[in-house]
């Protein structure tokens, strides 16, 4: 968003305001009171009493002492007592409490770094609301990095102290991202997506179950799951008397407390569905639900006009790392004009035949910077791009920096 | 009329950054009207967040400040821009502009499952 050196003038500027904090307030007061007195004047002119024009501008303030207090605060440094006040307090519960939950394990990032400093940023869910209880109250939490918003990997610690001392939520919950699992018992193994939460999240969410519960305090490190409706169709058969059976995660057994409305998957968003109907096989025809594709498709090598899934997967692709490619150069500040992806996916047999499999080559091109920062957005970009991540560990990519 | 929408802070220095450089300078009291209503009212914001975010951009090197004497002859701070703050307004307009056509990619196709 800002350069650096707009970032170090800001942080100089607030270290200054920690040594001369009165004769700014007093100027803060009298820029204050000017603005008041000049929005009174509006509303005087407008027909209002000087009392109700004055009480009116005071309100279409926001209240003097706020606005003063949000002022006090941007102007000297951030919270530095209150920072080392929760880590203290974050280490004293930690000694007290070492039962770490299941969770815990997981996503202790290591978080209370430099760039963890409070909590303030809140977030709405912005595009769909998610399928709780009440999407209009939950809020996603993030912390702030010099002002800007920055990210919600909250170590446990520091959950544990929002959890506690926030009075502003009626509940704090904590969710990992989706974590792989492959499950076992009857039949084939699969691989499913799941996500460790903590013990108050169905809670605090307010996710519709459909059997059973969710998880309850003192269950931290028990292994426990609540199952998505989907899985437990398709997985097991609906099975009404689920709760309290096992069922093999990765080798390890859980016991099924629960399972959720089929609306569920995550509380994060599903940004947008593509939706295709494909008749005919690979000698048909595709469409998109919304008209803006509409292709033909016919077998590689053969007569027909028509594309096919190689060709489409290709383009697909190739599309996404290019936008990943972007999204990625833009935040390194580099520069991704002129910029290409070309795709190559080859079909060929696997398993001994018993089934086909993709491979995938990319090539980029990015003419407008050095080889090896290229390289390093590529990689980054592999992370970044929705069709690498769908792919990892299960096809070859391999990419390559023209 | 529409929602009143909040205002977040990015957007709402890139609102103030914009208004400086096309009206000029600014008391605090002037910006605020001007953003209400160059945005036809749908963003109504409490005047006083504005504060906060004008002390950021002046930390940050993009605006500067001085008393003066308002149109209507009362003592007001005066906000104008930088040559650091004229360089980011186009470089924070073209990273909005960005945001926006990314997220108008995801939304654009009305049709959510």
């Amino acid at each position: 968003m800002k350069s650096l050196p707009a970032q170090l003038r800001a942080l100089w500027m607030r270290i200054l305001g920690v040594l001369r904090p009165a004769r700014a307030d007093a100027d803060f007061h009298a820029e204050l009171e000017s603005h008041i007195a000049m929005h009174t004047d509006d509303f005087v002119r407008a027909g209002l009493t000087p009392v109700e024009a004055r009480r009116q501008a005071l309100i279409r303030l926001g209240g003097v002492e706020q606005t003063r207090q949000a002022h006090r605060e941007r102007r000297v440094l951030p919270q530095v007592e209150s920072i080392v006040r929760d880590l203290a307090y974050g280490a004293r519960s930690l000694r007290k409490n070492p039962t770490i939950t299941a969770i815990a394990v997981l996503s202790i990032g290591l978080g209370i770094g430099a760039n963890a400093t409070i909590f303030s940023m809140i977030s709405r869910f912005v595009l769909r609301p998610p399928p709780v209880g009440d999407p209009s109250t939950l809020l996603s939490l993030h912390t702030t990095r010099t002002g800007e918003p920055c990210c919600n990997d909250f170590s446990l610690p520091m959950f544990n102290d929002v959890r506690e001392q926030a009075r502003s939520f009626s509940g704090v919950a904590a969710y990992y991202e989706l974590l792989p699992a492959s499950i076992g018992g009857a039949g084939e193994p699969q691989r499913i997506w799941g996500q460790a939460v903590s013990t108050n999240f169905f809670g605090v969410t307010r996710v519709p179950l459909i059997l059973g519960r969710g998880f309850i305090d003192g269950e931290e490190r028990q292994p426990k799951v609540v199952l998505g409706a989907g899985l437990w169709q398709r997985r097991f058969n609906g099975d009404k008397d689920i709760v309290g059976k096992s069922v093999i995660l990765s080798g390890r057994t859980f016991t099924v407390v629960g399972v959720t409305s089929g609306l569920f998957h995550s509380v994060d968003q599903i940004l947008y569905t593509g939706r295709t109907h494909t008749t005919g096989g690979r000698d048909g025809s595709t469409r998109s639900d919304d008209g803006r594709l509409e292709l033909k498709l016919s077998p590689p090598g053969s007569q027909g006009s028509g594309t096919n899934p190689e060709q489409l997967f290709a383009a697909g692709y190739a599309a996404c790392f290019h936008s990943a490619l972007k999204v990625v150069a833009r935040r390194a500040r580099q520069d991704a004009d002129g910029s290409t992806v070309t795709a190559e996916v080859g079909i060929g047999p696997i398993n001994g035949g018993a089934g086909y499999g993709l491979e995938v080559a990319l090539v980029v091109s990015l003419p407008g910077v050095e080889r090896a920062v290229a390289e390093e957005l590529v990689a980054k970009a592999h992370e970044v791009c929705p069709y690498s991540n769908a792919t990892r560990g299960n096809i070859k990519v391999d990419l390559e920096v023209e | 009329m529409g929602d009143k929408k909040d205002v977040w802070q990015g957007t709402l220095a890139l609102m103030v950054l914009k208004t400086l450089e096309s009206m000029g300078p600014q008391h605090g009291y002037g910006l605020a009207r001007r953003i209400e209503q160059t945005s036809g009212d749908l963003l109504q914001l409490n005047y006083g967040t504005l504060y906060p975010a004008l002390l950021k951009l002046e930390q940050e090197g993009y605006v500067r400040s001085k008393w003066g004497i308002s149109e209507n002859n009362r003592r007001a701070k005066f906000y104008e821009l930088t040559k650091a703050g004229q360089r980011q307004v186009s470089k924070a307009a073209a990273e909005w502009e960005e945001t926006t056509e990314i997220l108008a990619r995801f939304l654009t196709p009305a049709e959510g499952a």
